[in-house]
């Protein structure tokens, strides 16, 4: 058979294969950032999306249930109401920070969370990251597992949460290092009812980090984490005060 | 839906999207949540995931709609990668999770075959690429649609479709330069 030449064939069209859905999660991930940022590459998925087009007339419509629409427009509005009350125009900076604060806790209803990049990780992953070859881990060990992302969408660092002899413990993996001389960044815990952000404690920028979370209610449903930027030694207030890094919404596998 | 048609109206819808008038959010879900929502449940094969997704898509949208540029894609086909993308993303996610899916939705990629063409020649577009496609030997045909329309990974492409991960990934690659060349005429 000519499938017997298939080794020749090595050069992948990443932009063909991205918009075709072949890649794994992670290379999907990794053609999205380079969308972002590598503006020939993003013409090219442009261009294999218009080719590809097509095959969308093929797919029958299907009339979606009446509950959707009603659940889209209560975010939405939700969404609104939080653009706007507290809005000092005197504090643009200000302003923006506790908006995105509060967008967290929200975003961590689970409704607008994907956008976030939100990422489940799973027990065989989880795996991987400790270092335990291809046995499983146990799952009962393991509670929750996010992306923190920064708003391009970018992965900042991976987080996993899991008991450990009756006390939580945080692992933050980091991506990519957030760029901003002399600050450190500082994991929070956003309920999700718009409650204070709580610090779960301070991270590197370049190495994992396991932080001992215990008694500090991290694992609530529906809550999400942030990452902010604060003065060496953490936040001077016990509430985030710089920008805002990194998001993400966590999920139960 | 006809997409020619419904351009203009979608363009307009989306250019108000992107000053965020709220109204034409409800607008743009009348016009297409049809639409998109068969293609979440397309990927998905999943009532209630592609539910879930189709919220999304649609706060992804309104969220996004200022990124759309008229000149550079069709809202049709925007609004249509947005909600095929997030359905492979959550496809993704429960794909992790375990793997009580896959044999279920062999039967489905089988359907992927040349039977579905016949919609796409709807358009001009369509008809290009189906003649495109029609083109590429039978075994690479199945893949790419398999691919299309199954969002799945190489990996499990290869498993559904009972040959080699290799023998997958140079079909698929080699049909999509065939594919743009042909295309590209």
């Amino acid at each position: 058979m000519s499938d017997l030449r298939s080794e020749e064939v090595g050069e992948a069209d990443r932009a063909a294969e991205y918009v075709l859905g072949v890649l794994g999660g992670a290379e999907r991930r990794a053609a999205e950032r380079q969308i972002e940022r590598d503006p020939v590459f993003a013409r090219a998925v442009d261009g294999w999306n218009a080719r590809l087009a097509p095959f969308y007339e093929a797919i029958e419509p299907v009339e979606p249930p009446a509950g959707v629409w009603p659940r889209i427009a209560e975010e939405l509005a939700r969404m609104r109401r939080l653009e706007r009350p507290g809005v000092s125009p005197a504090k643009p900076k200000g302003r923006r920070v506790s908006g995105i604060w509060q967008w967290i806790g929200l975003s961590g209803m689970g409704l607008a969370a994907a956008s976030l990049a939100a990422l489940i990780v799973v027990a065989g992953n989880l795996t991987d990251l400790g270092g335990m070859g291809g046995e499983q881990a146990t799952p009962a060990d393991f509670i929750l597992a996010g992306t923190l992302a920064s708003d391009n969408g970018q992965p900042l660092f991976t987080v996993v949460f899991y008991s450990e002899d009756d006390h939580d413990v945080a692992t933050l993996i980091p991506v990519a290092s957030p760029a901003d001389g002399g600050r450190v960044p500082e994991l929070w815990v956003v309920p999700p009812d718009g409650a204070a952000p709580r610090s779960l404690g301070l991270l590197h920028a370049s190495q994992p980090v396991v932080l001992d979370v215990s008694n500090r209610q991290v694992v609530e449903p529906d809550a999400a984490l942030a990452v902010s930027m604060e003065p060496a030694g953490g936040s001077p207030t016990g509430l985030p005060t710089g920008p805002v890094v990194a998001h993400g919404a966590l999920r139960t596998p | 839906m006809q997409p020619d048609q419904g351009r203009a109206v979608l363009v307009g819808i989306m250019g108000r999207l992107a000053v965020g008038e709220q109204d034409a959010l409800g607008e743009l879900y009348q016009r297409t949540s049809a639409k998109l929502f068969g293609v979440c449940l397309r990927i998905l094969n999943d009532r209630e995931e592609a539910e879930d997704v189709l919220q999304d898509v649609y706060l992804t949208v309104w969220r996004r709609a200022d990124r759309f540029d008229s000149e550079r894609a069709s809202p049709i086909t925007w609004l249509a990668t947005i909600a095929r993308n997030r359905s492979i993303d959550r496809l993704r996610q429960i794909g992790r999770r375990g793997g009580e899916r896959p044999m279920e939705a062999a039967a489905d990629v089988a359907d992927a075959g040349p039977d579905a063409f016949e919609l796409m020649a709807a358009s001009d577009d369509g008809r290009r690429l189906r003649e495109c496609l029609g083109a590429l030997d039978a075994p690479t045909q199945t893949s790419i649609a398999s691919a299309f329309y199954g969002g799945i990974t190489y990996e499990q492409l290869a498993e559904r479709l009972r040959v080699p991960l290799g023998t997958i990934k140079s079909r698929i690659r080699r049909g999509l330069i065939k594919l743009r060349e042909c295309l590209a005429q």
